[in-house]
């Protein structure tokens, strides 16, 4: 079992949802980077999201992408960011996991990607793009070298096809609770809910749910549909831009608001 | 590609086998759009004075002669037609030289379906009159940038990809190259195979026999597997796809994918890209909006492999001469895209007999880029 699954298992015994607090590795910079990260852990995230940059995001908003292009302008390489992770898992005690786009594990081979992920002690991927009938080599790649691929499933996936991408699903499954790209919104409608009602009857792993949370009501309102983690990203950045003239405010606003998010798991 | 398009593209792939290749009324009506509505067939055309001058018999199939200005009406209209009979109420496209983005929007006002252009910034600059004659048509332009001035093909691509992810159930994304994911490939190069279909037959009835050799330039290549398609098991005529090699393969500024690029997975296929060792897509360069893409289709990457088509280059500087040599012999000014074919001939002419057949297929016609070359010459 890995230190995801455990917490899993840890907070649903104190009936607590988990809340994913995702970032963008070496944005706005590295060195701020990582003191983001450590005040993500120090304020009660549960589970540490590292979207790694891609020039072409296309599962990702307006912010992401912005954010991974600002990142990739700066010029930092695959090196420094996976250094980075190996800094993240040496530091924190924090279960991690990585979005990676297709084209990066591809490029590097998929091999090659998995093994050094591991030796950055990183054991749980998701991959946005690559959907199940293209699954099979990076399955195989991530089995053979201990990592785990968390699979997603979309509010356009239909029933069977969600029960068979459950059974290939490991640690969780990341639940796209709209139809379109990551980003902050303001409302999560009915939809979502019938939703996760139908996901909740088909799935036994932990359910995590992202793209566009944001509120602390928005976790209440999932909360009561037996939501297993709330992932939050864009957010983070919007914040992150907001602050960029003091790292102090950045700091202190981000930690304000994880605790006031985390606050509404505890149902 | 993500998850929530699985669906949309298991739609689009059954109405391929369905519709567009089963349903006789469908292709009745498509048959007769292109007739009477785009102008085909388009006349294969001997070009006397080129061939003087360059010592090989040139005939050009005259795409630039399509409603619309370019080979891309073809498969604007055929998706066009595809989205209506799926009962999409929205079509979207994306655009590099504004060829495929009018097409769309011609094809919409057309079909009387709303539709809506992706166009990066640096297109919108360099391509203002297909700007203009799609906001004519009614087609609403979006303007991609991915930071302050850059903007280009492949930012429209993703832009459109992310429209269509949040508008699945209303909205038809008609994408303009044999590029994207599965059926898209299959699905352009089906409604761009007349063109080589008609080569043939117009060939046969002027020469008694199949040409020496088809050109035509690439990008993502819709023009090029529609022109060498039907000649693919015809093992004698050789086929030559012409990348754009813009300031040169030695520099950063080309878009050489085949050339230059390893294989690599962008928008939803695998493929040859131009990339960087970390797997991130690199921005590419050609004076050619419509060559200015660091992918391919997948098609041409494997008739690449087994050594069926042959990828050359032309750079900017040639294009841009080719482009006046057709011009001033022929009096056909050509899309700056398609001068990279003609480039070709005109670099490679020796290497033919005099009694050798070369068809390029002139993809489109060139008034988008007479600003561009008139600042140039």
């Amino acid at each position: 079992m890995n230190n995801i699954e455990n917490k899993f298992k840890e907070l649903a015994l104190k009936k607590e949802g988990a809340l994913v607090i995702g970032t963008v590795p070496g944005y706005p910079d590295l060195k701020t980077s990582f003191d983001i990260v450590k005040k993500i852990v120090a304020s009660g995230a549960d589970i540490l999201e590292l979207s790694s940059s891609f020039s072409d995001p296309i599962a990702d908003g307006p912010t992401l992408t912005a954010a991974h292009q600002k990142v990739l302008g700066s010029g930092v390489t695959k090196s420094q960011i996976l250094d980075f992770y190996k800094k993240i898992t040496a530091s924190f005690d924090i279960p991690v996991f990585v979005i990676e786009y297709a084209n990066i594990v591809y490029k590097i081979g998929l091999d090659r990607y998995f093994k050094k992920l591991r030796e950055c002690g990183i054991d749980t991927v998701v991959i946005p793009d690559i959907p199940m009938e293209e699954l099979e080599p990076f399955y195989h790649s991530a089995e053979k070298n201990g990592v785990n691929l968390a699979l997603l499933i979309a509010p356009t996936s239909p029933d069977e096809r969600i029960k068979r991408i459950a059974r290939k699903s490991k640690v969780f499954v990341y639940c796209v609770l709209i139809t379109g790209v990551t980003g902050a919104r303001e409302v999560i409608d009915g939809a979502t809910a019938g939703f996760i009602e139908r996901v909740r009857k088909l799935i036994a792993l932990p359910l995590v749910a992202g793209f566009g949370i944001s509120q602390p009501q928005h976790i209440r309102a999932l909360s009561k549909h037996n939501v297993d983690g709330f992932i939050v990203c864009s957010k983070i950045i919007d914040i992150i831009n907001k602050n960029t003239s003091s790292k102090k405010k950045m700091l202190n606003e981000l930690g304000r608001y994880i605790s006031i998010m985390k606050s509404a798991t505890n149902n | 590609m993500p998850e929530t398009l699985v669906p949309a593209l298991e739609e689009l792939e059954d109405a391929f086998f369905t519709i567009v290749k089963k349903d006789k009324k469908f292709k009745a009506e498509l048959n007769q759009a292109l007739k009477d509505y785009a102008g085909r067939p388009t006349p294969l055309y001997f070009a006397e004075n080129l061939s003087k001058k360059l010592g090989v018999k040139i005939y050009l199939k005259r795409e630039d002669l399509l409603h619309g200005g370019a080979h891309k009406s073809n498969n604007a209209i055929g998706q066009g037609l595809l989205a209506k009979y799926m009962g999409k109420k929205r079509i979207i496209a994306e655009t590099g030289a504004g060829q495929h983005g009018f097409a769309a929007a011609m094809a919409g006002a057309f079909l009387g379906i709303p539709t809506e252009v992706y166009m990066g910034v640096e297109d919108i600059k360099r391509q203002k009159l297909n700007v203009l004659k799609m906001k004519v048509c009614k087609a609403k332009i979006h303007p991609v940038q991915v930071r302050p001035g850059i903007g280009t093909l492949k930012d429209a691509v993703n832009e459109a990809l992310r429209d269509w992810i949040t508008n699945i159930k209303t909205t038809y994304y008609s994408i303009g190259s044999v590029v994207g994911p599965h059926p898209y490939p299959l699905l352009v190069r089906d409604f761009q195979k007349i063109i080589g279909e008609e080569i043939k037959k117009q060939i046969l009835k002027k020469e008694g026999k199949l040409p020496t050799a088809i050109v035509a330039c690439l990008g993502g290549g819709s023009n090029a597997i529609g022109a060498f398609y039907d000649f693919i098991k015809d093992k004698k005529v050789s086929l030559i796809a012409v990348e754009a090699a813009g300031k040169g393969l030695h520099t950063k500024k080309h878009s050489a994918t085949i050339n230059k690029g390893s294989d690599g997975i962008l928008h939803g296929s695998l493929s040859a890209m131009l990339q960087t060792r970390d797997g991130q897509v690199k921005e590419v360069h050609s004076i050619a909006a419509g060559l200015d893409y660091p992918g391919v289709g997948p098609e041409h990457s494997y008739l690449n492999k087994i050594e069926r088509v042959v990828y050359s280059t032309a750079t900017d500087q040639e294009a841009i001469e080719a482009f006046k040599i057709l011009s001033e012999t022929e009096g056909i000014i050509p899309a700056i895209e398609s001068a990279h074919a003609v480039a070709y001939i005109i670099r490679e002419a020796k290497k033919y007999k005099k009694t050798d057949i070369v068809v390029i297929n002139l993809s489109g016609r060139g008034d988008k880029d007479l600003d561009l070359i008139s600042k140039i010459l």
